[in-house]
């Protein structure tokens, strides 16, 4: 496989790397297996979480991603493989080491009872008295900003107020590790906006370790410091958030980091780091990378990298550093959150071929406000622009 | 119609000046569903629990004998526990056939699979993340336990309920292994249910009637505690 470097962020991102301190290890894990049945649902070789670090497992519905969680947590047992807290060897067993961890589940879980006895379910647990868990109860609950929720039956809260409750829940333990699956993901949108705010605030205060599962990698990105992707059960990749998305090892992590093009092709000339690929569909692309002549790439392209002109609009075509440009027809418009998200059909290439399956498509993300300028609709003609740095390449 | 409301009027009577023979046989009959309960309670969550939290081998089987107990006609069970106390039974030297105790030991034979039965079902409904849930807050294994058999307590009063129903109102079992003894007058191993069957024999409606009415009244007693407290955890859930 040739090695591939896509952009320039990419190289400073590595080069950061290369300076960085050695970090103690909060969570080791060597060869996990799980299986249900015949399945295997995990297969890790080997992942570290350092200690004061949050480390986002970012992957598909299906990807093992709470069978990982549970593993981590040692909630169940790995069929093979071990795990270590701060270079112990630990186990389901051990409940001096989970009782080191408090995870937070994807549904609050909460028990009967009150908010204030649910928080302090955990302190209880670990025989503290009535009168000091109550006390920590409160601490914890002020610092989340839910103490009026305090004699409130969990019955009667809303979404939002639950998973409130279950972060307040493990946070009151002073955990050394927080385990966090998928914690916004069963609320309203705009509770979950809100609730990530929250959480962004109480994680980034926290000394403890964070290990946090989401299927989003916007939560990702906003929470972790480091992002290892999960796909059929093993880690594809692993790194800081700009590496993973600037620098997306395969094509599942960039389609799965928000890539919505993605293409591909071979390389069929390269000169001073230039390469110029042509796609299945028959598209020509240049992008900087260093390939051996018809090597298999994949190209991967991220809708705010896609910009759009109208392909009838200037009588002179504008002088650009833009080294990809191609024009098209859009093919349909659809509002996505403030921005419109444009699919254009590259019809109008020399050279281009019917192929299914995207191949034939860019997809560009932009503001209503250029949209409308732009006369943006099905059926307009426009020519797509994207610097060559922009393009991610990777191994086809 | 007459014979039946001169036996209601004369049942009420009966009741009302505290005769000690109705007294009695109602404190028997309590005493004996009230202790068979308790050891269905001591023995039949635990069991009904495991059968709902683990999965081993030969759990289909358990689980099989567990709902056949939960059918099984108390008249064999009374069968059973008369042989097994019967003078040249295994346990016959303990001269236990006749006393309460050996009531006590065959409704519980009936209560305890009832109450198993049911803590199964009500344990086994509460979601595995659950349990998942408590360890992730460092709970122990029994700590574990007790939260989800805490989560399923509406269903665990359903299961002590109805295991105390079943109790109070057999009559077979306890007439075989009790015999519905008095002397003088005075209460040995009668219950209100084997001794309503020998007051009917002998055409005294009036005291038949009179435990009939007590044991409705226990009975509409216990399902109005029931539901209040049922009520009462689900009206703290609506409460804001």
């Amino acid at each position: 496989m040739a090695a591939v470097v896509t952009d320039v962020e990419t190289v400073m991102a590595h080069a950061g790397a290369g300076s960085s301190e050695v970090r103690s290890v909060a969570i080791a894990a060597e060869g996990l297996v799980k299986k249900y049945g015949k399945r295997t649902v995990v297969s890790v070789d080997s992942l570290q979480v350092f200690e004061g670090e949050v480390l986002a497992i970012l992957g598909p519905n299906g990807a093992g991603k709470t069978t990982l969680f549970r593993l981590l947590a040692l909630l169940e047992r790995p069929d093979a493989g071990s795990v270590t807290y701060f270079g112990n060897p630990v186990d389901t067993h051990d409940l001096v080491a989970r009782r080191r961890a408090a995870a937070v589940f994807q549904r609050p879980l909460l028990f009967q009872g009150s908010v204030e006895q649910n928080v302090g379910f955990g302190l209880r647990f670990r025989r503290l008295s009535r009168r000091e868990a109550r006390l920590k109860v409160h601490g914890t609950l002020d610092l989340m900003g839910a103490s009026s929720l305090a004699d409130a039956d969990m019955r009667t809260l809303s979404g939002g107020e639950m998973q409130r409750v279950a972060l307040a829940r493990a946070l009151v333990l002073e955990p050394d590790i927080l385990f966090l699956d998928e914690p916004t993901s069963n609320l309203d949108v705009h509770v979950r906006r809100r609730f990530r705010e929250d959480l962004r605030r109480v994680v980034g205060g926290l000394a403890a370790t964070v290990v946090i599962i989401t299927h989003e990698h916007n939560e990702a990105l906003a929470l972790a410091q480091r992002v290892a992707v999960i796909y059929e059960g093993s880690l594809v990749q692993i790194g800081t958030p700009q590496e993973v998305f600037t620098h997306p090892q395969n094509a599942f992590v960039a389609d799965f980091t928000g890539a919505e093009t993605i293409w591909h092709g071979e390389a069929v000339a390269c000169r001073e780091g230039l390469c110029t690929v042509r796609t299945r569909a028959g598209i020509l692309v240049e992008a900087v990378a260093d390939l051996d002549q018809g090597a298999p790439v994949v190209i991967a392209v991220r809708p705010e990298d896609v910009a759009l002109a109208p392909a009838d609009g200037g009588a002179t075509p504008v002088v650009t550093s833009v080294r990809n440009r191609w024009c098209g027809v859009v093919d349909s418009v659809a509002p996505s959150g403030p921005l419109v998200r444009v699919v254009v059909r590259l019809d109008c290439e020399p050279g281009i071929e019917a192929v299914f399956g995207g191949e034939g498509e860019v997809i560009s993300l932009i503001t209503r406000a250029s949209a409308d300028e732009l006369e943006i609709g099905p059926g307009r003609r426009v020519t797509a622009s994207v610097k060559a740095t922009a393009l991610h390449v990777l191994a086809g | 119609m007459s014979v039946f409301w001169d036996a209601i009027k004369q049942a009420v009577a009966l009741v009302v000046s505290g005769d000690s023979y109705v007294f009695g046989v109602m404190w028997m009959s309590l005493r004996v569903a009230g202790t068979a309960t308790l050891l269905g309670m001591v023995v039949g969550i635990p069991i009904g629990s495991w059968l709902a939290l683990r999965r081993f081998w030969g759990w289909g089987a358990a689980a099989t004998v567990l709902n056949v107990g939960l059918m099984l006609p108390p008249v064999v069970v009374g069968l059973f526990v008369f042989l097994l106390l019967s003078r040249q039974g295994p346990l016959g030297s303990l001269s236990l056939l006749y006393s309460p105790t050996a009531m006590i030991i065959a409704e519980f034979f009936i209560t305890a699979p009832v109450i198993a039965a049911i803590t199964m079902g009500g344990v086994g409904s509460v979601p595995k993340e659950v349990r998942l849930q408590a360890m992730g807050l460092g709970a122990s294994r029994w700590q574990t336990t007790w939260l989800v058999l805490r989560e399923a307590r509406v269903t665990l009063l359903s299961g002590i309920v109805a295991g105390f129903g079943a109790a109070i109102s057999e009559v077979g079992a306890v007439r075989m292994v009790g015999g519905n003894l008095s002397v003088n007058g005075h209460n040995m191993t009668g219950t209100m249910t084997t001794a309503t069957m020998a007051l009917v024999t002998q055409g005294n409606y009036a005291m038949a009637v009179a435990f009939g009415l007590i044991l409705l009244l226990l009975a509409f007693v216990i399902t109005f505690v029931l539901t209040r407290t049922q009520q009462g955890i689900r009206r703290r859930w609506l409460q804001s």
